[in-house]
Formats: C-alpha cells, structure tokens, sequence
C-alpha cells in the first residue's frame, strides 16, 4: 500500500480504500492451525459440518505460517512450547491477529500454578481476541471471530491509529524478535508470595430457590418421583427400625432409653441429609 | 508365534505365583490380597525379581512404575499384569536422597518410558538404562526434578492474589 | 463377522520396494558417499495427533532412526493434584484424555473408592458403564475420520464428527457440559439422567446402527487407496506388542485378547455380555476394523444399561470431606486407547499425598520408536492413526 503512506491524515480516499480492504480482510480470515489441547477439539468442532466456519469465509486451515492471517492459540501454552509459538508467530506475514481461545491462552487457566505452564498467551505475543470458557462452545468461539471481524473493520491505515506491527518500535526501527518478557518463576521451584492480599469474600447470588450443592460430594438432581420414593422407603424402614427396637425395648428393657436417643440422632441426621438433597 | 497367556483358576494361579517368588528370593514380605500378590522387597533385588516372574511365572505385562517420595527415602511400585485376572505388586524402598536402582529394560522393555519419566519427575537414576534422558523438562538447562516435595508450586498464594 | 463386508476385500496393489525395504546398506551408503538426513518433524504440524516433535533419520524417503521428543503440553497435573482436595482433582483428570473423558474420572475415582469403604449404588453404576460407552463411542468413531484426514481424505471427518456432535448433545442434557463433564463424583455420579434421555439414547442408537454400515464401513474399508496405505504397515507380532507394553486396540490387532473389561473386572460388567475383539493381522488395518467392531460391541452394551438400568439413588453415603485413610488405591479401566490407570497414595489429610496416572497414549507411544524404522516417511501417519494417541494422555 504505497500509495497510501502519501496521506498522512485520514481522508475520504483512505477511508474508502480502508473500507473496501477491511471488507476484503475481514471475510476471509485465515487460521492457522495451532490446537494445542483439548479447545483445539472444539476448534476442529468449530470447522465441522454442525457449527460451520466456512460461512464467515476462515474455512481453510493453513498449516504453514506463512499463509495464515489469524493465530487460534486453543490450547495451554507451556513453556517449552512458548518459544515455538512465538517463532510461528513471526513467521506469520502482516497484517496478523491472535485469538486467544479457552481459559489456559488467555491466563493459564486451571493449570496456573504448574511449573511448565505459561500464565497466558498474551505473556509473549499480543493477543487481540480472548474468547473465554473451558473449552469455549463453537458458538463462543464464531462469536469470537465475528469479534475480531469488527476490530479489523476499525483498522486504519493512516493516522496515529495505524496499526504497527509488533515487530517495529516507536522510532520506526525494525526488531528481528518480539521483546523478552517476564516469566514467573514457579518454573524454578521458587513460589511466588504475594504480601498483603486478603483473600476475598465470596460473593454470588443465586435467583433460583435453595442453594447450590455445597459439597462436591452432594448429588445435583433426582426425578422428583424417584425422590419421593426414595423418602418413603426411608420412612418405611424408619418405622421399620423403630418398630423393632419398641420390641426389643419391651423385651430388654434396661437398654430401651439408649436406643431411643441413637434413633432420634439417626432421625435428625437423615432430616438434615434430606435438606441437602431437597436443594 | 502365538503368546500363551496364563490359563487356569485365579487362585490357585496367586498360590502358584507367591509359592514362586518365595521359593527364589529372600523378600521382606509377600502376601496374597484379594487378586494382588504384594511383594516388599530390598532394592538390589529387584531385577532378580522381574526376572523370575518374566521368565519362570510368565507374567507379561508392566503395568507402570510408580515413584513416592517421602522426605528421606523413595518408594518404588512396579505393577506387573498376568493379563488374566492376578496382579503382582512389587514394593521398594531406597533410602536417601540420591536414589539409584537397578534398571529393568532389559527385562521389560516396555519399562524404559517409565524410567525415564521417573528421572524426569524424581531424579531416581537407572544404572544401565539405555536411553536416560529427561521425557517432560527441557533437557539443557531444567536442573530441577518437579515432583519432589521440595519443588514447591504456589497454589494458594496464587489463587489468592488472582481471586 | 461377514455382515461388515470384510470379506469382500479389494486385492491390493502391490508396491514394489514396499516388502523388498529398500534401504541401502552402510557398504552401499559408503561406496556412494551418501548420507542420511536429518529432518524435524515438529512440535506444529498439520498432520499430527498433538505436540510431539520427531526427530527422524531419513534415508532417501526410508526411516533410519525415529526419536519422539515430548513435554511440549506437560502440565504439571500430578503435582498440582497434591494441592486439591480429592473430589476437586476430578476435574483435572477430566483434562488428561481430553478426547474421551469419563473413563479418566472413572479409573481415578475408581482408585480413591479403593481407599474409601462406601457402596456404590447399582443405578449410579449403570449410568456410569453407559456414559463411558458411549464416549467410547465418541472417541472410536473420529480417531477413523482422523485416520482417513492423515491420508487426505476429507469426507468421513465430516461424517464422524457429525456422530459426536450428537453425542455431544446427549451428554450436554445430562451433565451439563459438551466436553468436561466432571459428571463421575467419588461415591456415584452428580445427578440423575432426566426422564425423557433413555428413550433418545436408544432412538439415537438404532439411527446410528443403521447408519453405521453405510456411512462408516462402506465409505471407507472398500477404497483402493486405503487399502493400499494400510495393509502391511505397521505390522507387528504379539510378542513385540506385549514387550512394548501396548494395551488396547494396538494390542488387540495382533492377536493378544486382553481386555480391563473381561479380565480385571470393575463396575457392573460382570454383568453385561459382550466381546472382545481381535484381528491377526497386526498392521493399521486391522486395528480399523478393531475399532470398528469395538462400536458395535459399545452399542450392544448401550443398550443392555438402557434395558437393565434399576432405579434408586445415584450417590452413596459419603461425609462432606473426605479424609481416606492412609495407603495405595489403584483404579484401571480400559479406555479406548488402551489401559488407563490411576495410583493414589494418601496420607490421611484431604489431599492426595500423589497421584500417578498411567496413560496409555504415553505407554503406546514406544511403539514409534521400535516400528517406524524401515518404513517409508508417509506411513509415519498412518502409524500414528493406529496408535491413535491424544496429546494430554502422553504429556499429562
């Protein structure tokens, strides 16, 4: 676009002209392939006949850097994997964008204490689309590109919004590499100790009635027919025990107040199973 | 070329098993639990070990290698699979914090993964292994073994800083 | 079984140099002054089944040496395992196989019940048994369209990953999730199935029965190039498959029957009838047309738990934390990439002292070492397709 460094403020021919490429730009985004881990299976999910990424024109997925417009990082970053990434994502030609897809690129996500793991794409290369979720749905993630699609319709290519690569500095002059950030230095076995930082009170509201389960260990939901019928049988075997130890009460007789107090704690222990299960 | 797997009742097999190991090695202890032989055994044993049950018993199959580190010393599983239904167990414990062994590769072979990810995680060295390199860390410079206790990850300063 | 048309196989083409091996020998190599190369196949590649960089000798197109490098996706989830509570671990086992789910939280919640003394109720099991087989369905029916798309074919991908979809679906209304269920909980599973999911479970596998012949088998197992592709490579005894330590349908190609589900018994299969699979031929076709029968003994046990399923609970008594007492608990169960299991030692605290997962992709993956040198450099994919392996598992 030679012709278009001449202008050096935006005007109506470069708006244009910047319509028309955006337009261009845009509708046919070309990833390249680079699942990582299991949201690359929600990526290929993504290409498939169900949820088609053929319509929004990023069908193809290019398998050498050098054809590609978009970099999906689906997947956790490890440290040993950083350094390729990045190498891929200079590889890639201008203009180019990342989509960072599912928690782990966009901040290590479940695995962010590991010692291997990179806490984030965005630690090395510069993201432009986080698409959140573990994995993402494919509809999250076409919403993550119909996302980037709106951000390149915003490129300029004069003025001080124009978009520089990442690879050239303020003064004009030309990196080879991206610049070294900083890694953590769990990958050294020395834990990092955050002073003065209280951990915060939990905070969420629930609008449905109850109570989520509160152990993992709590049983999310049952047929309201098999609840009521497991409550029964419960009853029946209640009365059943308490049945029996009337008898043996009359039978023994010394021992019938120490099984009268052990059903009621048992009674009021099942009560409070119960409660748990209603919610 | 067929492979003759084990036939016969799973007990008297686990008879068979404990009688064999007994009859060959002096071992620290060895009962039969449920479907499972369960040998403790000396380090230095070991190999002798695999070897009577490869050979002499006809046990196939090396489930996995299991390494715990209790501050001080290392415990070592072996699980062997006679693929009908027994599991033979063998335990070890090598003391220090330096801990060397024996290799099993040229028992079984499929044992060499195994080893070197125990390397890899523990620094456990295999005397005679082939191939012993790390499989996870980078091999130049990760002069760390992660899974030991004193490679410590921050899990709670971590999350509290991020929540 | 005559009904899948295996009989009525193509005659394959014969490549010359294919039997022959055409490697040149060192007296040749020296004569000439030629030399191998050495070429990367690296860690982002489109064919790949994951991460892994290998490093191969090559002479001419013939493999010399294969060296598998891994750790590109290792993820430290056996040491962050010690710093979760045992029921907040399932999660990360859910993160191992990433392509087949349920069987990863079973062996590991199977390990920790073994520590545990609690019973587990027969509906829970059910439920348990028919989630796994169908993500055994789930898993077997792509890793063919992955087989097919490494040797350029677009068209059964689509097809199979048509099948997952609505697979996905179907565990969707159940556990709430397309891909990490957390759904198997130590003691049972979360919730119960709702009531109008057993009728589309079975409506969805009498359309996939039907379906299967034409869309799976005849797609694929009659076509020239395939089969050309296929047969004789990769081949392997079953004494070299035992060695390596395989499990699994790569076991079960050559000859070997040896199955978690018949042999080590867990769960309510005791119960349930159904076969164990077995092909001579010991070369990647044969472990397709493992995988393909292995569908239709899934679907058979599918629809033994829909018929046999009692009613009652779904979780068994289980305090709020759970404090196992200390020891080992071992899991296993047979997932389909082979054996997978799961040691958990415990020190009596609410978090595992360590837990060690044996995947069976890591294991599987000795095979490349051993098989790859003498064949030529484009059976590496087909290779892989038989080994089938999913990148979590081997790097956890």
């Amino acid at each position: 676009m030679g012709v278009m460094q001449q202008f050096n403020e935006p005007n109506i021919v470069t708006t244009t002209t910047d319509r028309i490429f955006n337009w261009g730009r845009k509708h046919s985004l070309w990833p390249l392939q680079f699942g990582l881990a299991c949201c690359a299976i929600e990526m290929m999910s993504t290409g498939m006949a169900h949820n088609d990424l053929e319509r929004f024109g990023s069908s193809p997925f290019m398998g050498s850097p050098r054809q590609a417009d978009v970099m999906i990082v689906s997947g956790t970053v490890s440290t040993k994997m950083a350094e390729r990434m990045t190498r891929l994502y200079e590889q890639m030609p201008e203009p180019k964008w990342v989509i960072a897809m599912g928690a782990c690129a966009i901040s290590g996500g479940p695995f962010l204490d590991g010692y291997s793991v990179l806490m984030g794409a965005d630690r090395v290369i510069p993201v432009d689309v986080y698409v959140p979720g573990c994995p993402p749905r494919p509809e999250a993630l076409i919403f993550g590109i119909l996302t980037l699609q709106k951000k390149v319709e915003r490129d300029m290519q004069v003025g001080y919004d124009k978009p520089r690569p990442a690879l050239v500095n303020d003064d004009g002059s030309i990196n080879e590499y991206l610049p070294e950030r900083e890694y953590t230095e769990i990958s050294e076995g020395k834990a990092v100790r955050f002073e003065g930082i209280k951990p915060l009170k939990r905070t969420y509201v629930f609008e449905r009635k109850g109570m989520p389960p509160a152990s993992q260990t709590d049983v999310g939901w049952i047929p309201k027919e098999v609840k009521q019928k497991i409550k029964e049988q419960k009853k029946a075997e209640k009365a059943a025990a308490e049945g029996k130890a009337a008898e043996e009460a009359q039978s023994n007789g010394g021992t019938a107040t120490a099984t009268a107090e052990k059903d009621g704690d048992s009674e009021a222990k099942s009560r409070s199973n119960g409660k748990q299960g209603d919610a | 070329m067929a492979v003759t797997l084990p036939e016969g009742d799973l007990q008297s097999r686990l008879n068979r098993y404990l009688d064999g190991f007994n009859n060959q090695h002096g071992l620290d202890e060895s009962e039969i639990e449920g479907n499972v032989v369960r040998l403790v055994v000396p380090p230095d044993v070991v190999p002798a070990v695999l070897t009577t049950a490869r050979e002499a018993l006809g046990i196939l199959h090396l489930a996995f290698i299991t390494v715990v580190d209790r501050e001080g010393s290392f415990e070592l599983t072996y699980e062997l699979l006679d693929l009908r239904g027994a599991i033979v167990r063998v335990r070890t414990t090598i003391e220090g914090d330096e801990p060397v062994i024996d290799t099993v590769t040229n028992i079984y072979p499929t044992a060499n993964w195994h080893e070197r990810e125990a390397y890899d995680m523990f620094g456990v060295a295999f005397k005679g292994h082939p191939d012993l390199r790390r499989t996870y860390m980078w091999q130049d410079h990760f002069d760390h073994h992660p899974l030991l206790k004193s490679f410590e990850i921050s899990t709670r300063r971590t999350f509290e800083g991020l929540r | 079984m005559s009904m899948l048309g295996q009989d009525k196989r193509v005659e394959s083409i014969s490549l010359s140099g294919r039997e022959s091996g055409r490697l040149a020998g060192p007296d040749v190599r020296d004569e000439f002054g030629l030399e191998t190369l050495d070429m990367n196949m690296g860690p982002q590649h489109p064919a790949m089944h994951g991460l892994l960089r290998l490093i191969l000798e090559l002479d001419g197109e013939t493999v010399v040496r294969c060296d598998p490098v891994m750790g590109y996706l290792h993820r430290c989830q056996e040491k962050i395992a010690e710093n979760r509570m045992y029921p907040a671990v399932i999660p990360m086992t859910d993160r191992l196989d990433y392509f087949a789910n349920m069987f990863n939280e079973h062996g590991y919640v199977l390990a920790v019940e073994d520590l545990l003394d609690v019973e587990i109720p027969p509906r829970a099991e059910y439920i348990r048994v028919l989630m796994c087989e169908l993500m055994r369905l789930a898993s077997h029916i792509p890793s063919l369209g992955f087989l097919m798309l490494e040797l350029g074919a677009f068209t059964p991908i689509l097809y199979a990953f048509r099948e997952r979809e609505r697979i996905q679906s179907i565990f969707e209304a159940v556990t709430g999730a397309r891909m990490m269920f957390h759904y198997i909980r130590i003691g049972g599973v979360k919730a119960d199935l709702p009531p109008d999911i057993p009728q589309k479970i079975w409506d969805y596998i009498e359309g996939l029965e039907k379906r299967f012949q034409p869309d799976f088998v005849d797609l694929i197992s009659g076509n020239e190039i395939f089969i050309s592709r296929t047969r004789n490579v990769g081949t392997m005894t079953p004494e070299k498959a035992l060695e390596m330590g395989l499990t699994g349908p790569p076991l079960r190609c050559t000859g070997v029957d040896f199955d978690i589900r018949r042999d080590y018994p867990y769960s309510v299969y005791p119960e349930l009838e159904f076969d164990v699979i077995t092909e001579t031929a010991g070369d990647v076709e044969a472990s397709y047309w493992v995988r393909i029968k292995e569908c239709l003994q899934s679907i058979r046990l599918i629809k033994q738990c829909l018929e046999k399923m009692p009613e009652g609970e779904v979780m068994g008594e289980l305090g709020r934390r759970l404090r196992p007492d200390e020891g080992d608990g071992f899991g296993r169960v047979e997932s389909p990439r082979g054996e997978f299991a799961v040691h958990v030692v415990s020190d009596g605290s609410d978090t595992p002292y360590r837990v060690h997962y044996r995947d069976p992709s890591f294991c599987n993956m000795q095979l490349l070492q051993e098989i790859i040198p003498g064949h030529y450099l484009p059976d590496i994919m087909p290779i892989m397709g038989l080994i089938d392996p999913v990148s979590g598992g081997w790097d956890k």
